[in-house]
């Protein structure tokens, strides 16, 4: 085990991204991280090399509690970091930004570093540029070089903080072609990333950062296929929410119409879709569940569309006592409502008293 | 790539040759006003030379009582001669019968109007209260005529030129009340301006009279007396200048008694230059009662000025033999009337070698010894034209150019002044460079160190000296901060320029610092880079590419700016060439040569400044 998180929390002034995180990271794995914008996750790998001091919580790195109070630039020495805006040193030509590391901290001497250099740049096909200053490099030829520039120190972990976000499409495969030469040579990497598909295919372990914790970890398959929890699921499908919510005595039918319709033309999604959510929102709601209702009573309606998959989730929530409407109302209009759907659920919390119906379209 | 480089060789070759093309259109520029034309020469060939010097020849009276009583009380060794009516008496001057006549100030208007080969000699002569005037042939007066009387100075519009730290202002504003009064630091300053015609009449003394008219042909001076100054030393309103005061006073009544003074006097206004030295050794006093610090005008002759790059003069002689006396060691220092009355009124100056006039208004903050020297304010101005013979310039230029030459520079050794003065002002700028640049960076790490009470106080620090004018700043520091302190003010001015200095600095520093894009810096610590290391390795490299070409502007304005040294009494360059001026009366040269010095200086410390740069700075290559 290389990296040991017990508890980590990290908190700014009057935000706290990171709350609770444990974890375990072995020699030789490659783990993705992904999760919301704001959720922690740039914090959380800035923690791993003492870029940001935790608030509270353990790092043990190597067997070696690096949250008490170590040599910081020994550590960073073998811990590299590569970030997203490939922050090349712009005085200095490319086979001096890769050299400056090894020569000045690791005291190699010139010649030896410089041959490394070489080497490390025709791995990335970038020997002709040796003696370019950056900003004669596209971007992902200059993040090519900012890889190289940490792989150059010999890390042992190398933590990536979303390396392609500021790159056009284009360029992004590039650089990702070079991360997974690094998989086989069996670097151990801590990649931040939105790039879903490259997470996937180069991750052994996934974790699914929210809520200031780690919310859920997995293999790529567990993760990308079948997660578990909601939150994960949403995030993963990319899906796109719309939030409605009412008391029952000023709901508004066409109102919510509206709403619907603003939400279809926003994500693209096509006629028939919205005509199930119509039905929903006629049938189930209007006539079978609004009736039952006190005038009081709260309702929140999501509807959750995945481009991706193709699909839209809806669910109906509210508070008292357990009433389930789909059992409610005439024959007609619950044929209607079969028709529109693919399942539909109910459920209740006797805890909290709360009604859940869940539908899939 | 490569035509571009030939390009802006070219280009640079096209520069430089234009370049020089303006620099010797400037320089004609300068040149041909003095060159073209016609200018004046005063035709010296009179014998008389002023009021002075009449004694021994012929008078001539009217009215024997009161003239009488003059020539004999000013004149003993003249012969009068009575005349009966003013024709008569005009006879005897054009046949030089008599060579001069003594009257009232009515008669001799009377007389010059009525007579256009007549001249009334400037300065009134004064027994029991009367005054007198002297009239003689105009064309036996050695120097510049003028008919004005100050009838025409009183009518409106007149600009006058006044010596600030005398009681100029008081009388001359009183009495020409419908005039503009520019104020000017020393006598010499005066006279050039009126020479230049800057002002319309500048006011002098009666006694330094000859000394100006045979430096200035173009100057006449009127025939009255404005009021009579009484002059004095000056000690501090405090108990050591109480002390000094009543002992100076002691040995000046005894050096009056004892005819001491007049040899001093006979000494100093002799025409004998090889009398003009101070044998500073005989004057080492016997007992060692300390030191005390006398400040003096320099400028001044013959009572303080330089003499072959010597604080001389009558007065700074009387200093040292009062110190003698009294077993003190002076220290000198050269400053402006306005300096030596500041300096003396603080307390930094425990006596002021130099004559000021006593008003009430000084008595409150300073003591005045007895009086030494009564003297009456004239006023001078532009000679007429028809007394003096108009020569070519060019002609006049040539002629005069060597001569001007020789007289600022090498007459006295004067360049070994001008030498002094550079050292000065080289070792204030590199020091002050030195020193601010240092500062400058530790204010910068200050304003940039996140800690709120460090950065408040470096904006603060940063705006108060960016706000304040530097000579301002330098008066300060000299009058107020190291007030009595006896630090020398060479030093004074290092610390008041290195204040300037880093203030600017940190602010050149800090902008182009925060140029550099902060992931850089990250990016450097992230590899384990320590703060130190990633700030000289990453940022400065980068930084430095900035902040060279704006820093270099700020030394060579530092340089610029090093000439107000002279505010508080050091003997810089610009310093050095202004007591220059004031000896030789010459502006053009000592100008001039000090304006080329101080620019092959910037050049060459700007020329260093870009050489140590390409060798040990950043390459300069384009960033995105
Ligand atoms: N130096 C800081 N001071 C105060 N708050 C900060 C600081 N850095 C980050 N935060 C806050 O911490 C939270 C998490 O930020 P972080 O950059 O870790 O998110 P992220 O998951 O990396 O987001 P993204 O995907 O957009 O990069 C955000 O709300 C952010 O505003
Ligand atoms: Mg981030």
């Amino acid at each position: 085990m290389l990296i040991k998180v017990e508890h980590l929390s990290k908190s700014y002034n009057n935000v706290t991204p990171i709350k609770d995180i444990s974890c375990e990271i072995n020699k030789g794995e490659v783990i993705s991280i992904i999760g919301p914008s704001g959720t922690g996750k740039s914090t959380f790998i800035r923690c791993l090399n003492l870029l940001e001091k935790p608030t509270s919580g353990k790092i043990i790195f190597d067997g070696m509690d690096i949250t008490a109070g170590v040599d910081v630039n020994k550590l960073r020495k073998r811990v590299g970091m590569v970030f997203q805006s490939f922050d090349l040193f712009s005085d200095k030509t490319i086979i001096e930004n890769i050299m400056l590391g090894p020569c000045k901290l690791l005291k190699v001497p010139k010649k030896q570093a410089y041959d490394r250099a070489m080497e490390l740049l025709r791995m990335v096909y970038l020997e002709d540029k040796a003696t370019a200053y950056p900003f004669e490099l596209s971007g992902g030829q200059q993040q090519r070089v900012a890889i190289v520039r940490v792989i150059a120190m010999n890390p042992e972990v190398i933590l990536f903080d979303e390396p392609t976000s500021a790159l056009d499409p284009t360029m992004v495969d590039e650089v990702l072609a070079v991360i997974k030469q690094l998989k086989k040579q069996k670097m151990t990497m801590i990649i931040v990333t939105h790039e879903m598909a490259f997470a996937k295919e180069i991750s052994d372990r996934v974790f699914y950062l929210d809520e200031g914790v780690i919310y859920e970890e997995g293999t790529s398959e567990q993760i990308f296929d079948n997660p578990t929890k909601d939150k994960t699921r949403h995030f993963i499908r990319k899906m796109k929410d719309l939030n409605i919510s009412f008391a029952v005595k000023s709901f508004d039918f066409y109102k919510i119409n509206s709403q619907i319709a603003d939400y279809a033309c926003r994500y693209n999604i096509s006629h028939n879709r919205v005509i199930q959510m119509y039905t929903v929102v006629e049938e189930l709601v209007a006539l079978k569940l609004l009736p039952a209702l006190s005038a009081q009573t709260e309702v929140e309606l999501i509807f959750s569309y995945s481009e991706k998959y193709e699909i839209i989730e809806g669910t109906i929530s509210y508070k008292g006592e357990c009433i389930n409407p789909i059992e409610l109302g005439d024959e007609l209009s619950g044929q209607i409502l079969k028709n529109a759907v693919k399942k539909i659920e109910h459920s209740y919390d006797t805890e909290s008293k709360i009604n859940t119906v869940s539908i899939e379209m | 790539m490569k035509s571009c480089g030939l390009g802006s060789m070219e280009k640079r070759k096209r520069l430089l040759i234009a370049e020089i093309i303006i620099c010797i259109a400037i320089f004609l520029a300068i040149l041909l006003p003095n060159v073209c034309g016609t200018t004046t020469q005063n035709d010296i060939s009179g014998d008389i030379e002023g009021v002075f010097t009449l004694d021994g020849m012929t008078a001539a009276v009217i009215n024997s009582d009161v003239a009488d009583k003059t020539v004999h009380n000013k004149y003993p060794q003249s012969k009068v001669v009575e005349y009966t009516d003013v024709d008569e008496v005009a006879n005897a001057l054009d046949k030089e019968n008599a060579d001069f006549f003594v009257c009232s100030f009515e008669e001799a208007i009377l007389l010059r109007d009525k007579y256009e080969e007549l001249y009334i000699l400037p300065g009134a002569l004064i027994v029991d209260g009367v005054e007198n005037f002297v009239v003689i042939k105009k064309e036996r007066y050695k120097y510049g005529t003028t008919n004005k009387t100050f009838k025409d100075v009183e009518n409106a519009g007149a600009t006058i030129a006044c010596m600030s730290g005398t009681d100029d202002q008081i009388h001359l504003e009183e009495r020409f009340h419908d005039c503009q009064f520019k104020y000017y630091p020393a006598l010499p300053d005066i006279l050039q301006a009126v020479s230049i015609g800057a002002v319309d009449y500048g006011s002098a003394f009666d006694n330094t009279r000859e000394e100006q008219l045979a430096q200035f042909e173009d100057i006449a001076a009127l025939p009255e007396n404005c009021y009579v100054n009484k002059f004095s030393f000056m000690f501090p309103r405090n108990d050591k200048g109480n002390k000094l005061c009543k002992e100076f006073n002691d040995f000046y009544k005894k050096c009056r008694e004892s005819g001491v003074y007049d040899e001093m006097l006979a000494k100093w206004q002799s025409q004998d230059e090889s009398k003009y030295v101070i044998d500073v050794d005989s004057y080492k006093p016997d007992v060692d009662n300390g030191q005390i610090s006398v400040v003096t005008l320099g400028k001044w002759t013959p009572m303080s000025f330089i003499y072959n790059n010597e604080l001389s003069g009558m007065y700074v002689e009387l200093t040292y033999m009062f110190c003698k006396e009294y077993g003190y060691t002076p220290q000198f220092s050269i400053a402006d009337i306005d300096g030596e009355l500041a300096g003396v009124a603080t307390g930094e100056y425990d006596m002021v070698a130099d004559i000021a006039s006593e008003n009430e208004e000084r008595k409150k903050n300073v003591i005045f010894s007895d009086t030494i020297l009564e003297e009456a304010t004239i006023l001078v101005t532009k000679a007429d034209t028809d007394a003096i013979k108009e020569v070519p310039k060019a002609q006049a230029f040539v002629q005069s150019i060597k001569e001007s030459f020789v007289n600022c520079f090498i007459t006295q050794k004067r360049y070994q002044m001008l030498f002094d003065g550079l050292n000065v002002t080289i070792t204030i700028s590199l020091l002050s460079i030195l020193l601010g640049t240092v500062l400058g960076g530790i204010i910068c790490a200050l304003r940039m160190s996140g800690n709120t009470f460090c950065e408040a106080f470096s904006i603060i620090y940063i705006k108060l000296v960016q706000g304040m004018p530097i000579v301002v700043l330098l008066l300060l520091l000299f009058y107020v901060v190291f007030a009595g302190t006896g630090i020398d003010s060479r030093w004074i001015c290092v610390v008041g320029f290195s204040l300037d200095f880093s203030a600017y600095c940190s602010e050149i520093f800090r902008t182009n610092i925060e140029s550099v894009p902060r992931g850089q810096r990250i990016a450097a610590r992230a590899l384990g880079f320590s703060e130190v290391g990633a700030f000289t390795r990453v940022v400065l490299p980068q930084a430095l590419i900035g902040i060279l070409p704006v820093y270099c502007g700020q030394v060579v304005s530092l340089i610029k700016l090093t000439s107000v040294a002279g505010y508080i009494a050091v003997v810089d360059l610009t310093k050095s060439s202004d007591l220059i001026r004031s000896a030789t009366y010459e502006a053009l040269f000592p100008l001039l040569v000090t304006a080329l010095v101080y620019f092959i200086l910037a050049s060459v410390i700007n020329l260093l400044l870009r050489i140590v740069g390409k060798h040990y700075g950043p390459r300069l290559k384009p960033s995105r």
